[in-house]
């Protein structure tokens, strides 16, 4: 058994590295969603965007 | 004739760096990694990350010109003289600003249509807003434009040209139907003077949009990628789930899928599963065609520009390209727009016209294109040709402006 997980130790390093990065992005995902930010826009910083009123009316909501 | 027609050793021209992908795949031999992880991080995350970071040297060059025009003032003008040209199309010049935003996104270019009082313009406006290429769309032009043909700059540039003509059409067409007739409303702005625009804010801005382009690439993107790697290497064979080699990725779970759609755009002239579903993928994003692409085509013998010039003919390649850029937006978009038009009904007419009129053309720019080329198909000639004869009629109907009362009103 102990042989086993030795000779796959890199696989089980590069699974755990992947697993915490698609969490994290996933993570990071929800939380963007949870304070009315687009996941997907692709407009730059929104501080400075005219338009960031509209798209964020959550966030200007709070303040 | 130095190495008698046999390709350069890079390493005469100095100190050869390999490149990541070949770094990547030392490390995972290194560390013994079995075969479906490596196929993952190679042909998945590196192939379809990989594939669209590609395009971040020509996204910052576009991204610092574009703030060099909207930090001098030139983009209010522009505005200001198009107002002139949209106004003949029955558009006003208040539409072009969402569309002049629409080119960085076209999700505050849809939530600019607000400025709009009018609310049939307003509803044309965030119908036609989307076909303006967005910055996502760039890494896409400039795949095919690569890849099919031969780096023109044309395609690029015909890009933008194809969606204002999309625009000015959509614009004629839809004025002269009932939902959409009126005058379009006037349009007052005050313009700034023209200035030479600082370094630093010119920087700053390319710098924000780039990044951002970046970390889409390496959180949404990836992930389609990662999805799309698995639903592409996975599949039923004889009855058993297992992962499939280079040569039966045709039975993976991903071709199944796409194999159901395909036949949806085979009049378009690309009717394989691959570009399918990149065309269904770009839905998530519009940059997520390009890592399918990556993924689909990248990881065997020939790269992913290769694999796409042997499939796709410059006609298909074309009619591809039109398809993508004018159909429905990606799902954020969507979103938008059923926001603005608070209505589940104009949000589904909306979609429903933008994926129409891309098919239309698509199916125009192929059948037309293929009768040029030798490959006639007579049928689709002849639907092609009928849908032509109809728009035209659409776009020179004469304007009628209603004069009389048609709907049943109560008076009490």
């Amino acid at each position: 058994m102990l042989g086993w997980i030795a000779s796959n130790i890199g696989t089980f390093i590069i699974c755990a590295v992947l697993i915490a990065i698609v969490s994290a992005i996933i993570v990071c995902m929800i939380r963007k969603k949870k304070q009315g930010r687009s996941v997907v826009c692709n407009c730059g910083n929104c501080k400075t965007c005219a338009m960031s009123g509209s798209c964020h009316n959550k966030i200007s909501n709070m303040s | 004739m130095k190495n008698e027609g046999k390709a350069d050793d890079p390493a005469e021209f100095g100190i050869w760096v390999p490149g990541i992908p070949a770094i990547v795949e030392g490390w995972l031999e290194a560390a013994n990694s079995p075969e479906w992880l490596s196929g993952l991080i190679l042909d998945g995350i590196i192939g379809g990350v990989g594939a669209v970071l590609g395009f971040v040297p020509q996204m910052l060059v576009l991204f610092l010109l574009l703030a060099f025009l909207e930090a001098c003032g030139y983009m209010a003008r522009i505005a200001f003289v198009l107002d002139r040209i949209f106004r003949r199309f029955g558009l006003s010049g208040k539409s072009f600003i969402p569309i002049l935003i629409g080119t960085g996104c076209g999700i505050p270019g849809i939530m600019a249509s607000r400025t709009i009082e009018n609310e049939r313009d307003r509803r044309m406006t965030i119908m036609t807003t989307t076909f303006i290429p967005c910055g996502a769309k760039i890494p896409f032009i400039a795949m095919i434009a690569g890849a099919i043909f031969g780096g023109s700059p044309w395609v690029s540039t015909g890009a933008y040209f194809i969606g204002m003509a999309a625009i000015i059409i959509s614009g004629i067409m839809l004025k002269k139907t009932k939902p959409f007739a009126g005058e379009p409303a006037p349009f007052v702005m005050e313009l700034p003077a023209y200035h030479m625009p600082t370094l630093g804010n010119v920087l700053r801005s390319m710098w924000e949009r780039g990044w951002s382009f970046i970390k889409k690439a390496g959180t949404i993107i990836l992930l389609s990628t990662i999805v799309l790697w698995f639903l592409s290497r996975f599949g039923f064979v004889d009855g058993s789930f297992t992962m499939l080699g280079e040569d039966e990725i045709g039975k993976s779970m991903l071709a199944v899928f796409g194999n159901g759609i395909s036949w949806l755009f085979a009049p378009l002239g690309w009717g394989n599963w691959q570009a399918a579903v990149a065309s269904i993928t770009g839905l998530i994003a519009k940059e997520n065609i390009v890592g399918t692409m990556g993924v689909l085509y990248g990881g065997g013998e020939l790269s992913t520009w290769a694999t796409l010039a042997s499939v796709f003919t410059g006609v298909t390649g074309f009619s591809f390209l039109v398809f993508n850029l004018l159909c429905a937006p990606c799902f954020a978009a969507m979103g938008a727009i059923k926001r603005e038009m608070n209505s589940a009904k104009w949000t589904a007419f909306a979609i429903a016209y933008q994926c129409g009129f891309a098919y239309v053309i698509a199916l125009c720019i192929n059948q037309i294109g293929g009768a040029c080329t030798g490959n006639l198909n007579i049928i689709g000639l002849i639907k092609s040709i009928l849908l032509i004869v109809g728009m035209l009629f659409m776009l020179f109907k004469p304007y009628k402006e209603a004069d009389k009362l048609t709907k049943k009103v109560k008076v009490k």
